[in-house]
């Protein structure tokens, strides 16, 4: 191979390159949609919070913060609903993601900011500090930078093979913004119906995984010196904020009982009087309450956000 | 750093700039340099043992090669394999010695206080030190001079590519290269690339993809059923022949950029219709260390037939605990033995059992695709697979107890639940993109064994291969696993 040869190739392979990169870079742009629920709810999640448009002046406006399981589970209109008028909550669990950080500090920044907020779980990454060396180090961030669409094209496949059970592409397409529509609508609240593969979305009896636990109780992640923590605590100063560390909802056998209260978590946190635990580090939901092995379904979700409003009633009264 | 990380990329990129820029008889200390700031990323510390070694061999080579006594000779040759092999002891064995004589003075009736030590074990630690022992006893064979200028040793011992997990080179390969210096060429770089694409992609689109499902299943086999275990053996055993193959492409393409020639590590070895030529296609370098180091000193096969098995056996028996310090390695380690054993034997293929071991060079006319025998051919290759795939679950277990539940569980099989894939870290995109790649490799793989004109043929059309390169690019970015995920036998 000769040194023009080679280098016909690399400027072959670079104009190749170069020119699929721009296609599926337009794509993902003009195809919003097409995009799983978790980058579409994260993405759309991430804006609201900066846009800041949905608090009005109630007096107590709550945000709640966790994963997907946050998202199928709370529903703001069945839990506000319950201390109307005066409660207004929004729902900012994003799917797969468990640094909710970033996303409460552009809402507290970003004009009529909660005063009080629920998590699912505490912070469990610490905050990364920006250095060029860190970056170089952070591959995930790196290559998704580099190929903002890298996720795009591995839902485009989910996409096509979905759609073919929701009436075609441009029916799929539209089912997938309305959905997010309805979440608007829903105040950050979203059905996982796209994981859901059983009739009535509701798993069946006796459905179990060779990954549960029966018999464990699940202790929640608390670390005090992480500097998520830290950041936590001082924004709770800053901001007077109230955080109430509120129980998920798994499966009956995928987790044992745990106690009533969870006495572990509180005694942990004593010394931070702005985070309070309330109820157990989980609830025992029934199956048809589930879509999946995850997530609630639509019921499952109401259920849930009456329990954890009756929970909360003596911090925000009838 | 890894290799399947930006760090390496620009670290490597970055070196790649000066060297070729640079006079050449600076070329060697900066490959040196590079050497050790790549070791050095892993913990600086190791660095203190990766020159304690380069130190030690050096001098003791060169005072068996000058001294004129025998009992000099003997002495630096001891203290030399004292030195190295007690490091390597004491950092990899000797919590493993203590906890089980613990337990065993626990059974007599003694009770020991509890004495783990938790060394930190040194990445590459039992490849460079091997290659260093290699060499010496090379020396004190009378095979190899010693090499009187300490950098190009220095480099021998420490060239980066190949610093962590081999191929275990010999001096008489590279050090000859290190002071020629080949001038790299197109050609050169281009086949380097492609060794690094398809290493990158064994790596981080085949072994990436399986690792977390075979990482959940063996974690806790007992609460899985004989399918999710037996697929977890399978993905296994795709996911250290992709992992460390994958590791020894990049390692050859990364030295062939810079115009260095590695030796080949693996020839397609689940295509073996044999034990006997999978341990030759299988980790070459070590098994050849093995054969000539360990195997003909102790007399090969030129002895009794009982001394023969027992030469077998020790060589098996310590390339399983080589592989680390646990008796799972152990029994991986002598049932391949044993069973190569039983393989000669029954096939009454003395007059080769020489072969059990071989050369590179006698490797190429095994690939003939026997077309006149296929029903000898496939049940060759599957008693062979099947084998390996069991000796696997060993070699993978936690746990002899744990490797026995897992072969146990699979005379119960039921339908695999898709759920669990999901969450042990396979979805249905990686799902089939994990099966597209395995059969992308099988392709590959059996063109590289039975038509390798075929694929140099493809690559002389540019239009094929700038496509080839392109999908492969994308497919790696795309759908292989980024997050540094450690090549496996960076433990060992």
């Amino acid at each position: 191979m000769s040194y023009r040869s080679f280098g016909i190739s690399l400027a072959l392979f670079i104009l190749a390159t170069t020119t699929i990169w721009t296609i599926l870079f337009s794509l993902q742009v003009h195809l919003p949609y097409v995009s799983n629920g978790a980058a579409v709810v994260g993405h759309f999640k991430r804006s609201i919070a900066a846009k800041q448009s949905d608090y009005d002046n109630s007096n107590i406006r709550i945000a709640a913060f966790g994963d997907s399981r946050t998202l199928a589970a709370f529903n703001p209109r069945v839990f506000d609903a319950l201390f109307a008028p005066k409660v207004r909550s929004y729902n900012f669990g994003i799917p797969g993601d468990s640094q909710f950080m970033p996303v409460l500090k552009t809402l507290l920044t970003s004009g009529t900011h909660p005063t009080h907020i629920l998590l699912q779980y505490l912070p469990m990454d610490p905050v990364v500090e920006d250095s060029w060396r860190k970056i170089l180090k952070d591959d995930k961030l790196i290559v998704n930078t580099l190929f903002p669409f890298r996720n795009f094209v591995r839902d485009l496949f989910l996409f096509v093979s979905e759609s073919r059970s929701d009436g075609g592409l441009l029916a799929h397409y539209r089912s997938n913004r309305d959905q997010i529509e309805k979440l608007e609508k829903d105040r950050g609240y979203y059905f996982i119906k796209s994981q859901s593969h059983y009739a009535g979305n509701r798993l069946p009896d006796g459905y179990s995984l060779p990954t549960d636990r029966p018999t464990q109780v699940l202790e929640r992640y608390l670390n005090t010196s992480n500097n998520g923590f830290v950041e936590l605590t001082s924004l709770a100063n800053k901001y007077e904020l109230q955080i109430f560390v509120v129980p998920t909802a798994v499966r009956p056998g995928e987790l044992a009982v745990p106690p009533e209260e969870d006495k572990s978590l509180s005694d942990r946190l004593k010394s931070f009087p702005q985070i309070h635990v309330v109820g157990p580090a989980y609830w025992i939901f029934e199956l048809k309450y589930f879509s999946d092995p995850v997530h609630l379904n639509p019921d499952g979700a109401a259920v849930y956000s009456k329990r954890l409003a009756d929970l909360l009633k003596p911090e925000f009264g009838n | 750093m890894l290799f399947n990380s930006f760090e390496f990329f620009a670290f490597y990129s970055t070196f790649l700039a000066v060297f070729f820029v640079a006079p050449k008889r600076i070329r060697p200390i900066l490959i040196l340099i590079a050497s050790y700031v790549f070791y050095a990323g892993w913990r600086p510390s190791f660095l203190l043992l990766l020159i304690l070694t380069t130190c030690v061999d050096y001098c003791t080579a060169l005072v068996i090669d000058n001294a004129k006594r025998h009992w000099v000779r003997r002495t630096a040759l001891i203290t030399a394999l004292t030195i190295n092999l007690g490091i390597l002891g004491t950092v990899k064995y000797l919590d493993f010695i203590l906890t089980n004589l613990i337990g065993v003075s626990g059974f007599l009736g003694i009770e020991l206080p509890p004495m783990a030590v938790n060394f930190v074990l040194p990445v590459g630690v039992s490849f460079y030190t091997f290659q260093s022992v290699g060499y010496t006893l090379d020396v004190y064979k009378r095979r190899f001079p010693a090499e009187r200028n300490p950098l190009y040793y220095a480099i021998y011992v420490s060239f980066f590519p190949q610093l962590v997990a081999g191929p275990i080179e010999r001096a008489s390969h590279m050090l000859a290269q290190y002071k020629e210096q080949k001038p790299s060429s197109p050609h050169r770089i281009t086949s380097g690339l492609w060794l690094v694409g398809w290493g990158l992609f064994k790596k981080m689109c085949i072994a990436d993809l399986a690792a977390p499902f075979v990482k959940g299943v063996y974690a806790n086999p007992s609460a899985f059923d004989g399918s999710y275990t037996l697929i977890a053996t399978l993905l296994f055993t795709l996911q250290i022949y992709c992992d460390f193959s994958g590791y020894s492409d990049i390692a050859i393409g990364v030295a062939r950029i810079m115009g260095f020639d590695l030796m080949v590590n693996f020839r397609q070895p689940y295509l073996a219709t044999s034990l006997t030529t999978f341990w030759r296609r299988w980790h070459i370098s070590l098994s050849t260390w093995f054969r000539d180091y360990l195997y003909l000193p102790l007399g090969g096969n030129r002895t009794s037939t009982l001394v023969w098995t027992r030469n077998i056996l020790i060589v098996f028996a310590v390339s399983g605990i080589w592989h680390g310090a646990n008796w799972t390695f152990l029994v991986w380690g002598l049932l391949h033995g044993t069973a190569l054993i039983t393989e000669e034997l029954v096939s009454r293929r003395r007059t080769n059992r020489n072969n059990v071991l071989l050369s590179n060079s006698q490797l190429v006319a095994e690939y003939a695709l026997p077309a006149k025998k296929p029903v000898r051919f496939i049940l060759g290759l599957t008693y062979t697979l099947s084998f390996t795939i069991v000796g696997w679950v060993f070699f993978r277990a936690n746990k002899i107890s744990d490797a026995l539940k897992i072969l146990g569980s699979w005379t119960h099989l039921s339908l695999p639940n898709y759920g669990t894939f999901k969450i042990l870290g396979l979805p249905s995109v990686e799902l089939f993109m994990l099966a597209i790649h395995v059969i992308v490799l099988i392709i590959v793989d059996c063109l590289l064994a039975y038509s390798p004109q075929k694929l140099s043929a493809s690559r002389r059309s540019s239009f094929i291969s700038v496509g080839a390169a392109v999908v492969l690019f994308y497919d790696i970015f795309l759908f292989g696993a980024f997050g540094r995920t450690d090549f496996v036998y960076f433990q060992f």
